[in-house]
This record gives C-alpha cells, sequence and structure tokens, in this order.
C-alpha cells in the first residue's frame, strides 16, 4: 500500500467528516441531480461525490460507477483533498501519480480525472466533486468553474444536514431534560387545556399522560384556591410572568399537594409554558419549624424557668418573667445593674471555682467567671446544682444551665442562664432514699429488731425482734434503757457511750458491735446500727436505728479462722529445709529440716558444704556442678545415706546480691520428695505394665470396654472385625442392645445383675454381626470398681468359638439325625416284619384249614400243602431272620449248630435251576457254630449270583471247603462270564454292578451284605478270577 | 471334636446303609421262597379242580388272596429298594399329558368326576418322568380306591412358581381320621383293615421317598368337605 499523502490537520479533518454523520447514509436525490448536472456539464460518463475517510473514499453519489467506495490509496480525491482548486488529470497514463493505479490499468479504466474540493465552513477539505473519462481530455475553463459551484452546492447540502442534526439532537436533550425532570413541566393552551404533560405529573400527581392531555388544569385546582387560580391565569394572558405561584392540586388517590408554579406565556401562540414543583414536603417542614418556634417560645415565656442573659463581664442584660417569679426580683431592678452573683451564696462560689481550679489545672477566681468559664472553654451548655437566693433571703435549689451566646460570626457576646427550681425533685430524692432505707430494713434477715431512742428523756423503744435478740420481756419506754444497760458489760458501755458521743459530734450514723453474755453462759454477738434524729432546730434529740443478732455469722467467722490456722500448721509439716549459701566463703547455712532431711547433725557453715556434698550420690554431683548460679534454678537429685537408702530430692534456688547489685550468695528451699518419686515411679512402671498387658490383650482378644451403663467406650481391633462394625458405629452405644435375641432377656439381666454387684462374669455369648450373621465369644466380663465400690466400667475380653460352637451344633445334629434314623429303621423293620408275617399265617392258618376239611384230599394235594407249609415255616423264619440281621451292631444274634453241606443243599434246590446248572457241593462241609441266617446269606447271594450272571447255556457251579489251621475256607465257584481284574475290590461297594442294571435286575447290593457280615465275623472274602474263565468267591470264617 | 463329628457320620452313613440293605434283603432273600409259595398254590389250584366244596374253594381263593398280598407287599419292598437306582431318566415331560396318561392307568374310575385345572406358564418340564407319573398315579389311584361314595369327586390342581410345580390331588371321599394322619407314610400301612379295601399299603411310603429323593415334600391335609388333600411341590431342578 502507498503511503496516503495527508496535511497535518488530518484527524481534524476526519472529526469534521463525522460530524456530518453522513457516512454510508443512503443515496439522496438532491446530491444524486448535482452528480447528474457534473457529468452532463464535463460531459463524463463519470461523475462523483467522493467524501474521504481514513482509509477510504465513499461516494454520497456516484453516477457511471457501479461501486459505493474505493480504498484511499488508489484514489484521484486522495490528491484533491490536499488543495482548494480544482483537481486535473488529464491522461492518468502519463502521469506517473496513476500510471500503475490499478483502476487505470484495469476496470474502470481511468484516463481522465477533475475533482473540485468539498470545503466546509471549518475550512476542512471533506472529498471533492469529480468527474472521470476513459478517455484523455482537458476541461474547459466554464466547465471547471461549473465543477466548483456544484462543489459548493454539495458543501451547502452538507451543511445543512449537519444543521438538522444539531437540531435534532437540542431537541432530543431538551425532551430527555424534561422527562427526566422531578418537576412538573407542561405547556397549556389557550383553551385552558394541558397539551403536554412531562412524566413527573404521572410521578407525583399519579395521573397518566392521557388523563391529563387535553384536561382542562383548572379541574385539579383545590375549589378554595380557584379565585386565586383564576387570577394568576388573567395575569398570564396579559403577558405577565407567573413566579412562585402556589395552589393545591387533587392528586389521583384524593389528597391536594401544594405546587408552586412558575408560568410563561408565549405572546405568539398564547400557549403558557408552566414548570411546577410538588411543595408538599417543603410545606411540612415549614409547619414543622413553626410549630417547633412556637414550642419554645411558649417554653421561653414559661414561668418555672429562669432566663437571665448576661452581657460578656455578667451584667445582665435580660431577666424574664420566670426570674422574676423564682427570685422575686423585678427585671427592672436588676438589668444593666448587676450580675447573677447575687443570687448566689458565697460558700458555694467558692467551693465551684476550688473544683474548678483542680479540673481545668487553671486558676479559676470565684466570680463571674466561676459560672460560665467551663460553657465558655466548651462552647456547651454547662450544667449544674446551686443555690439560689431569694430577694427575701430564702434559699432553693436549682438547676442552672449556661450557654454562651454566640454572634453570627461565632464571636461570644454574652451568656444565657437556664434555670429550673428543683425543690420538688430534691425532696422526691430525699424521699427516695428514705424509701430505700426502709426497703433495706425490711429486707434484713431474720434475728433482727429496731429500736428508738430519746436522748432527753431517755426513753428506749424497741420492736419485738430487739426483745427477742436481748432476751427480755417487754418493758416501758422509761425502765427499759437501764435494763439494757445492765446487760452489757462496763467496758462494753464505756464504747458504747464513746460511739453515741461521737456520732452525735459528727452528725454520722453509728455501728456498734458488742458480745452479750447471758446469765447461762450463752454469748451473742449483736450488731447495732444507729440514726441521729434532729428537731428543726438541727439539734440532735433522738436516735433510732436497728439491731441484728450475727452470733451465727461471728462463729462462721472463727471457724474459717481456725481451720486456716490447721492449714499452716499442716503446711509446716511438710518435708521442707532452705538454705543459704555463700559463694566467697563456701560458708553453708541450713535450717533443721534440712538437716533432719539430709539425716546430719548440726554443723558449723564452714564444713557444712563438704559434708553436704559427701551426701549426695555420687552420680548426681554432676548435675549441681552443672547449676549456673547466676540465676534462679530448680532441680532434682539423689542423696545416699550411710546405711544405703537413698532419698530423692527436690532443690529449688536463687542468687542474692549485696547492695552494689553483685551475686554474692544463693539461697533456696529443698524437698524430700522420695516418697512422691517412688510412687511416681511405681505408678509409671505401673501403668507401662497395665500397657503392655492391654497391648497384649488388645492383640490376642476381643476387648470391649463400656461405662457403668453398659455403652460402648472402647472396642479394639478384633471386637470390629469379628463384629463387622466399624469402631465409630460402635462408641456409645449399648451393647447387646441390637441384638433382639438378648435384649432384656433373662440372660443379658443375669449377666448385669452379676457384674453390676461388682462379680466377674464368664460365659459363652451368641452376637449378631452388622452383617446379620451369628457368632459366639467365650467372655469374661471384669467390672472396675472405684473407691465405694461401684462399678464405673466394664471391660470384656473374649475368645471367639464360633467354629467349636458351630462344630458342636453340627455334631447336634448329627446325633439328632443318627437318632432318628436309628428309630426309622427300628420302626421300619418292626412295620415290614410285622406286616409281612400276617398274610404268612393266614396261609398256614388257610392251608391247614383245607387239609383238615378234605380227608380224601389227593395225596399229591396234601403233599403240595405241606410243601407250602414248610415254605411258609422256612419264609417266616427269614423275616426273623433279616429282621435280626437289621439289627446287627446292636443285637447280637444267638449262634447255633449249622450244617453247612444241608443248608447249601437247600440253597440249590430254591436257588438254582435243576435243568440249566449243575451244582457240585463237596462232602467235607463241616458242622460249624454260626448264626444260621447270616451264613445263609452268604450262600444264597452267592450262589445266586453265579446263577444270575452265568452266561452260559450250561453252568456249573461248584461248593468247595478247605479247613485252614485257624479258619474255615468256603469257595463258590462258576463258569460265568468272569470278572476283571479291576473290579475285584469294587464289586463289594454298595451298588456296584459290573453290567447295566435293566440287563440284570440287580441293586449291586448283595455282595457289600456278604463282605459285611463276614468281616464282622472276623473273616475276609477275596475273589479269584479272569475274565471269560470264571469265578472264584474264597471267604474263610474263624474257627 | 472334629473327630467325634466324622464318627457320627460314619455312624449315621452306616445306619443309611444298613437301611438299604434291609430292604434289599427282605425284598430279594425273600423272594425267593415267595416265589415257591406262588408256585405251590398254583399247582394245588390245578390239582383240586373244581370239585370240591364251596367251604374249601372259598378258603382256597382267600389263601390265593393272601398270598397274592404277600406277593404285592414283598414286590412294594423291592420298588422302594429300587427308588434310588431304577427308572432314573430325566426326560422332557408334558404335565397336563402325564396327569392325563395317570388318570387313563387307573381302574374303576367309571363313577369318577375328575376336575382338572392348570396354573401354569410351561406345560413341559425335563424331568425325572417315571417317578412323577409314579407319584401322580399312586395319589390319583389312593383317591379313589378309598372312596365311600357312588359318585366320586376328584380334583386335580397344578400351579406352577419360579421354583416348583405344586401339584394339589383332592377327594371328596372320607378323609383320614385325625389320629392316624401321621402315620400314613408308614409302609403297609392302611387305615382300615386290608380285608375292607384290598391294598398293600406302600403307595404313600413309596410317593413320600420319590420325593425325598428329587427334593419335594407331599403333605396331607382334609379338604372342608372332610375329603382328602395331598399337595406335594415336585422341584424343577431336582437336587441329587
Amino acid at each position: 500500500m502507498k503511503e496516503i499523502p495527508t496535511t497535518s490537520k488530518e484527524q481534524d479533518r476526519l472529526k469534521a467528516l463525522e460530524s456530518y454523520s453522513i457516512m454510508d447514509t443512503f443515496p439522496e436525490s438532491e446530491y444524486d441531480a448535482i452528480t447528474q448536472l457534473a457529468s452532463y456539464i464535463c460531459g463524463t460518463p463519470i461523475a462523483l461525490v467522493s467524501l474521504v475517510d481514513k482509509d477510504r473514499q465513499w461516494f454520497k453519489s456516484s453516477i457511471g460507477l457501479g461501486v459505493e467506495e474505493t480504498a484511499r490509496d488508489i484514489s484521484f480525491c486522495q490528491f484533491t483533498i490536499l488543495q482548494d482548486e480544482v483537481y486535473e488529470v488529464n491522461n492518468a497514463l502519463e502521469n506517473i501519480l496513476f500510471a500503475d493505479n490499478p483502476l487505470v490499468t484495469g476496470n474502470p479504466d481511468i484516463r481522465f480525472y477533475a475533482g473540485a474540493t468539498l470545503k466546509d465552513a471549518d475550512g476542512f477539505n471533506l472529498g471533492s466533486l469529480c468527474v472521470i473519462d476513459t478517455v484523455p481530455r482537458i476541461l474547459k475553463e466554464e466547465q471547471r468553474k461549473s465543477l466548483k459551484i456544484l462543489a459548493d452546492q454539495v458543501v451547502l447540502l452538507l451543511e445543512l444536514r449537519k444543521r438538522n442534526v444539531d437540531l435534532y439532537n437540542t431537541q432530543k436533550e431538551f425532551q430527555n431534560f424534561i422527562e427526566l425532570s422531578k418537576d412538573l413541566v407542561c405547556i397549556a393552551n389557550v383553551s385552558g387545556l394541558f397539551h403536554k404533560v412531562n412524566p413527573a405529573f404521572t410521578a407525583v400527581l399519579g395521573y397518566s399522560k392521557e388523563e391529563l392531555e387535553g384536561s382542562a388544569f383548572v379541574d385539579f385546582v383545590h375549589p378554595d384556591d380557584l379565585e386565586d387560580t383564576y387570577k394568576e391565569v388573567e395575569k398570564l394572558s396579559l403577558g405577565h410572568k407567573t413566579i412562585s405561584f402556589e395552589n393545591r392540586y387533587r392528586c389521583k388517590n384524593g389528597e391536594y399537594i401544594v405546587l408552586s408554579w412558575n408560568t410563561s406565556p408565549d405572546p405568539a401562540t398564547g400557549n403558557l409554558y408552566c414548570i411546577a414543583r410538588d411543595m408538599t414536603v417543603e410545606k411540612q417542614r415549614e409547619n414543622e419549624i413553626l410549630e417547633v418556634t412556637a414550642d419554645l417560645t411558649a417554653i421561653l415565656n414559661a414561668s418555672e424557668f429562669s432566663m437571665i442573659a448576661t452581657e460578656l463581664d455578667g451584667t445582665i442584660k435580660e431577666f424574664n418573667r420566670g426570674a422574676e417569679i423564682l427570685l422575686g426580683y423585678k427585671a427592672a431592678e436588676v438589668v444593666g445593674k448587676t450580675s447573677p452573683a447575687i443570687f448566689h451564696i458565697l460558700d458555694e462560689v467558692i467551693q465551684r471555682s476550688e473544683d474548678l481550679t483542680l479540673e481545668l489545672g487553671e486558676k479559676v477566681e470565684p466570680e463571674f467567671e466561676t459560672f460560665v468559664i467551663k460553657a465558655c472553654k466548651t462552647g456547651l451548655a454547662d450544667v449544674n446544682e446551686w443555690t439560689y437566693v431569694r430577694k427575701d433571703g430564702s434559699i432553693f435549689p436549682i438547676q442552672l444551665s449556661v450557654t454562651p451566646i454566640k454572634s453570627v460570626l461565632g464571636d461570644v457576646t454574652g451568656y444565657l442562664g437556664i434555670a429550673k427550681d428543683i425543690t420538688k425533685e430534691k425532696e422526691a430524692e430525699l424521699n427516695l432514699i428514705n424509701s430505700n432505707h426502709l426497703l433495706d430494713e425490711s429486707q434484713s434477715i431474720a434475728k433482727t429488731g429496731s429500736w428508738k431512742f430519746d436522748l432527753v428523756t431517755k426513753d428506749l423503744i424497741w420492736s419485738k425482734g430487739n426483745y427477742k435478740i436481748f432476751e427480755l420481756d417487754e418493758l416501758p419506754a422509761n425502765k427499759l434503757f437501764e435494763e439494757y444497760r445492765k446487760l452489757l458489760r462496763p467496758e462494753t458501755l464505756t464504747r458504747l457511750d464513746a460511739a453515741i458521743a461521737k456520732s452525735v459530734a459528727s452528725g454520722q450514723n453509728f455501728e456498734f458491735l458488742t458480745d452479750i453474755e447471758f446469765s447461762d453462759n450463752r454469748v451473742k454477738y449483736v450488731l447495732t446500727l444507729g440514726q441521729l434524729i434532729k428537731n428543726e432546730f438541727g439539734e440532735v434529740v433522738a436516735a433510732q436505728g436497728s439491731t441484728q443478732d450475727i452470733t451465727e455469722k461471728m462463729l462462721v467467722e472463727q471457724n474459717l479462722i481456725n481451720s486456716n490456722t490447721l492449714l499452716d500448721e499442716s503446711q509446716s509439716i511438710a518435708k521442707i529445709g532452705s538454705w543459704k549459701f555463700d559463694l566467697a566463703t563456701t560458708d553453708l547455712v541450713w535450717s533443721k529440716g534440712h538437716y533432719s532431711i539430709f539425716e546430719l547433725e548440726e554443723l558449723s557453715s564452714d564444713k557444712l558444704f563438704e559434708a553436704y556434698r559427701a551426701r549426695i550420690f555420687p552420680a548426681d554431683l554432676q548435675i549441681l556442678d552443672n547449676i549456673k548460679g547466676d540465676k534462679d534454678f530448680s532441680t532434682n537429685y539423689r542423696i545416699l545415706l550411710p546405711d544405703g537408702r537413698i532419698k530423692y530430692i527436690a532443690e529449688i534456688g536463687r542468687p542474692f546480691k549485696n547492695e552494689q547489685g553483685k551475686v554474692i550468695g544463693l539461697k533456696g528451699s529443698i524437698q524430700d520428695i522420695t516418697e512422691k518419686t517412688i510412687a511416681e515411679r511405681k505408678i509409671k512402671e505401673k501403668s507401662k505394665e497395665v500397657n503392655d498387658i492391654r497391648a497384649a490383650l488388645d492383640e490376642s482378644s476381643i476387648v470391649t470396654v463400656t461405662d457403668h451403663k453398659g455403652v460402648i467406650t472402647f472396642v479394639n481391633e478384633n471386637f470390629c472385625s469379628i463384629s463387622k462394625y466399624s469402631e465409630h458405629e460402635l462408641i456409645g452405644r449399648y451393647h447387646y442392645v441390637d441384638n433382639p435375641e438378648y435384649q432384656l432377656n433373662k440372660f443379658i439381666k443375669n449377666i448385669w445383675s452379676t457384674i453390676a454387684s461388682g462379680n466377674v462374669w464368664k460365659g459363652d455369648i451368641k452376637n449378631r454381626a452388622k452383617d446379620g450373621s451369628y457368632y459366639w465369644v467365650n467372655s469374661t466380663i471384669v467390672p472396675f470398681l472405684d473407691n465405694k465400690g461401684k462399678p464405673y466400667q466394664y471391660i470384656a475380653i473374649s475368645s471367639d468359638v464360633t467354629d467349636q460352637k458351630l462344630a458342636k451344633e453340627n455334631l447336634d445334629n448329627v446325633l439328632v439325625d443318627l437318632e432318628k434314623k436309628n428309630k426309622e429303621l427300628d420302626q421300619f423293620a418292626y412295620v415290614v416284619s410285622h406286616d409281612l408275617k400276617a398274610p404268612l399265617r393266614a396261609i398256614n392258618n388257610l392251608s391247614e384249614w383245607i387239609v383238615e376239611d378234605m380227608p380224601e384230599m389227593p395225596k399229591m394235594v396234601s403233599d403240595n400243602f405241606g410243601l407250602l407249609r414248610g415254605r411258609v415255616q422256612r419264609m417266616e423264619n427269614l423275616i426273623n431272620g433279616v429282621l435280626d440281621y437289621s439289627r446287627i451292631g446292636r443285637t447280637e444274634i444267638a449262634t447255633e449248630e449249622v450244617n453247612v453241606k444241608l443248608m447249601l443243599h437247600q440253597i440249590a434246590e430254591t436257588l438254582v435251576p435243576k435243568n440249566e446248572f449243575e451244582i457240585t457241593i463237596a462232602e467235607n462241609f463241616p458242622i460249624i457254630n454260626e448264626a444260621n441266617i447270616l451264613l445263609y446269606q452268604v450262600f444264597s447271594n452267592l450262589i445266586s449270583n453265579a446263577v444270575k450272571y452265568n452266561d452260559k447255556t450250561h453252568g456249573i457251579i461248584k461248593c468247595y471247603y478247605d479247613s485252614l489251621p485257624n479258619f474255615h475256607q468256603f469257595t463258590i465257584t462258576d463258569n460265568g462270564p468272569g470278572i476283571a481284574e479291576e473290579y475285584h475290590l469294587k464289586v463289594f461297594k454298595v451298588f456296584q454292578t459290573i453290567e447295566a442294571r435293566d440287563k440284570k435286575e440287580s441293586t449291586g447290593i448283595g455282595l457289600s451284605i456278604v463282605q459285611k457280615i463276614i468281616e464282622e465275623k472276623g473273616g475276609s472274602i477275596k475273589i479269584e478270577s479272569e475274565e471269560n474263565k470264571g469265578a472264584s468267591f474264597i471267604f474263610t470264617l474263624p474257627k | 471334636m472334629k473327630e467325634l463329628k466324622s464318627n457320627y457320620e460314619e455312624e449315621l452313613n452306616a445306619l443309611k446303609k444298613e437301611y438299604e440293605e434291609f430292604v434289599y434283603i427282605v425284598s430279594h432273600d425273600i423272594k425267593t421262597p415267595m416265589r415257591a409259595i406262588v408256585n405251590i398254590a398254583n399247582w394245588i389250584e390245578d390239582d383240586l379242580g373244581s370239585n370240591v366244596d364251596q367251604d374249601i374253594l372259598d378258603n382256597f381263593s382267600l389263601l390265593k388272596n393272601r398270598v397274592g398280598r404277600l406277593e404285592n407287599m414283598m414286590n412294594a419292598l423291592l420298588e422302594i429298594s429300587r427308588i434310588n437306582s431304577t427308572k432314573m431318566e430325566v426326560y422332557e415331560v408334558n404335565i397336563p399329558k402325564l396327569v392325563n396318561d395317570c388318570v387313563e392307568m387307573l381302574d374303576n374310575r367309571s363313577n369318577v368326576e375328575f376336575h382338572i385345572a392348570y396354573h401354569i406358564k410351561d406345560e413341559k418340564c425335563i424331568t425325572l418322568g417315571k417317578k412323577l407319573e409314579k407319584v401322580v398315579f399312586s395319589l390319583l389311584d389312593n383317591a379313589i380306591r378309598f372312596h365311600d361314595k357312588e359318585k366320586k369327586n376328584v380334583t386335580i390342581e397344578v400351579i406352577e412358581n419360579d421354583i416348583d410345580y405344586i401339584f394339589s390331588i383332592s377327594d371328596d371321599g372320607p378323609g383320614i381320621p385325625e389320629e392316624v394322619q401321621d402315620k400314613i407314610f408308614s409302609i403297609f400301612y392302611t387305615v382300615n383293615s386290608k380285608d375292607v379295601v384290598d391294598t398293600t399299603g406302600a403307595g404313600l411310603t413309596i410317593s413320600n421317598r420319590i420325593l425325598k429323593v428329587v427334593g419335594g415334600t407331599l403333605e396331607y391335609a382334609p379338604t372342608i368337605n372332610k375329603g382328602s388333600l395331598f399337595k406335594f411341590n415336585w422341584p424343577k431342578t431336582i437336587s441329587r
């Protein structure tokens, strides 16, 4: 950007341009007409009114150019405004200033430019009226002139515009001023109607603008003020102004306010320009002042007040009515003739002057100065009580207030004294004092009495209380005094008379304490208070007063004194000694107490120091050597006595100085603190021990501490972790209160009654943790007793026994289960056997009956019946047997001789199908002593297994017997599928079958029973088998 | 303490085992002579023919009846011993269908009116079908078998909740006297003599044991009209 050439007034020029408020306004036809004309006159396609702003030129009007503004640095007009004439560029391409200007080299291809400066009244060149062409040309002289004229026209338009703006602003300001005015401003027209009103009308009167405008302003005037108002309006119509005319205006709320009007008529229009001010407040203030003034006048004229004004020297200037009445002088007698001093008592004035001398620190003469000096110095009213003397010499108390009178310039020109008779007040004050005395009397506690004594007649009158104190019967007044004196001892009487005499002489009240001894040796202390009574001549004629029996009070005081003495004595018993040491001579002096503590015989002072050091515990000598002798010290050390005892000593000392201030020695005291130290050490040791124990307990046990009410005051971490509560949740709560199982139940009551009576409680407690789970603790609760034997806290030390308790509970459950099952089994066995036997017996009976009923029964049938009964019999035996078996372990089954071979044959007969199996039973089977049923079960199970699992068309079963040294050995062999070795042990487990259950019906329980029976008998069973090669079951029974 | 506990547990287990053994022995070992008795009775019947006195025939039929009863009781014991070991297949059961099948299987249902109500979300349940069928059948069978009136009403209600199917089977029969209500689950127990109503008295015992196996409970309560109400909950998941 090229630098823009400017003049030194550029800033002012820009301000001037701004003041026209023309920039960026809409096009206006007046300006357009001028540019049109310029274009026409100069024959150029383009004409502009260009206003040159800081960085741009803006076209108020433009012809033939489509833009509103261009940058100032490429403008032609920037040069135009630097001079005052028409600036002309004939061919821009030939001008070095513009040859490379983009407006020349590009659109709009300017070649020719001519601009006339727009110079305003203040001489600022605001811009230019310019014409532009795309071809070079030269303006004719007429054209140049025309352009200049037209430019002036543009300036005129601008000036006009500016004036309009100024007017508008002024009006606006004025409007604002009116709007904001607190005064009521209005224009009323010729017909007496409000034409315009400002907002203050609304604010003050309460009417809206609309309500007022168009209304007659007299409509609001108070009827009483109408006449005056009309007069004033008439004056206005004659062209006079109205100034401060007041009338009352009605507000919207019905009240009237006072308005003060300034109005001027416009002679041209007849309009009235009015300003009114609300005078209500001013009026009120004025009224107040009036009232105050009236009050003041009333006061001034009131007769109770004496007012005396004086000159500076005290000469009375004014003497009001009140002063005349109070003092008995006429104003004429005193004004200009005397100072107020004549109304005063000289003594009072002297006294006051002396007081003031002291107070102010400068000599005050007992003259007029005494009355005014303070008021003069402070500039304030000085109030004092004085006594005034009337003309007739009588006196009365007054209160005098003195004020300096000042001129307008602040100079004191005189004094004003205002006095008020305070006789009545004084009387009242006195009365008050008297009634207070009365009150005091009546308030005094019992054992008081009152008395009155006539000094002239010696008559003494006592109240009943008084008789009671002195323990006399009522007596006539003339005899009582004598009787009273008889009670007192001679020396007491002397004191009494002296006291009375002193009181009479001084006019003071008297106080007299005496002790009275009664015939029975009792002593009473009696305090007598008395007051003198004067007659009208001021002579003491009588005394009255009160008496009080203060014996008890005295006794209490005596006791107090006694106990203090006792305290002193007991303090002296303490093991304390004192010493004094001379630094120069090392002389040491001890008190007796010191010697007795150190257990030394008294020694001369020059030898004592050595002896002292010899007593010190050797290791503690260092302590003493470290003491600095120049200031107070306090130390502890030990002494070692010859018999090896050790004492602990506390010593304090301080240096003392000679007259020159030099330290010459030390003195101090010692105390035997052996007992204290040992006790302290023991306490320390004990507390450490206790802490250790406590720490150990904390570590190992659950510890809780409660106060005497059971409120938890301490819990250790173990308790928190077992109860799952945090410490802060527990502290302050009642132990067990959250445990419904224990709340107030017998168990807890029992604990409490045990521990509350001071005994230790031990036992298991079931507690509930925060999460609702229960836990058991084995607790020992120890009550801690205070010195009265009452528990002040309880400590519970517990250990977690939940696991044990649960285990026990489980065990109990198992035991219960066990018992139940046992019973169940018994019952089941019984029911089964019983119920199974019933039909068996029926079958047996029926078959017998049938045989009996049929004598001619065929042999075959009767044989079958026999067979049937045999089976029934066997079955019954079996049932009994298994019943018995079911009780193995609980009931022993009786053994009997069993023919094993026979048994095997029976089993084979019932279990082994004859046409499919071949069974061989060895001949050597013995007869053994065994439980028949059990053996039967063993064999029948083994043989039935051999039959059941046999997979061959021709099954072979063989039974052998071997006699071993201590055992019978039995072997049952089959040719079945055999048992793989891995199953040899498994088959004896309950419910183990090798093949699937649905293939062969078997619960797998048989072999386990067999094993159980054999093992219970003390034998064993094993299998010898290979798969597909049959199996041998071999078992032994002890012989 | 622990040792003691495990000793007791061992003992308890032994006892349980003993119980199983007992039932096994009774049902298996005594079965052999039982079979013999049945066979011999049959032979005698064949040999006797029909030309004998009516008295004898009556007695013999009585005998046969007792033999039959004994056999039934033995079979019941056998069934009890097998509750834990047979028919343990878990498969999907349609409950209404299962109930209907049970009703179809019942004898003597000519005079019975069945009132069946289901309050179930899921008719299908994967469970021990045969066992459930056995229980339902036993209870229905009892309801009709012990009924004392000509016209019989049996109500079956099944309610499903989150964990169970609750079966209620009630009748308007004679009910069970209060004093024997605690005995009805004992094996072979019958309220009246077995001669009045021919039964082994093992149905409820078996049902009860089945429910113990699956983790449910069987309860009896009298109905308002003094009939019987048997109610049991059948867990959706069998706890084993």
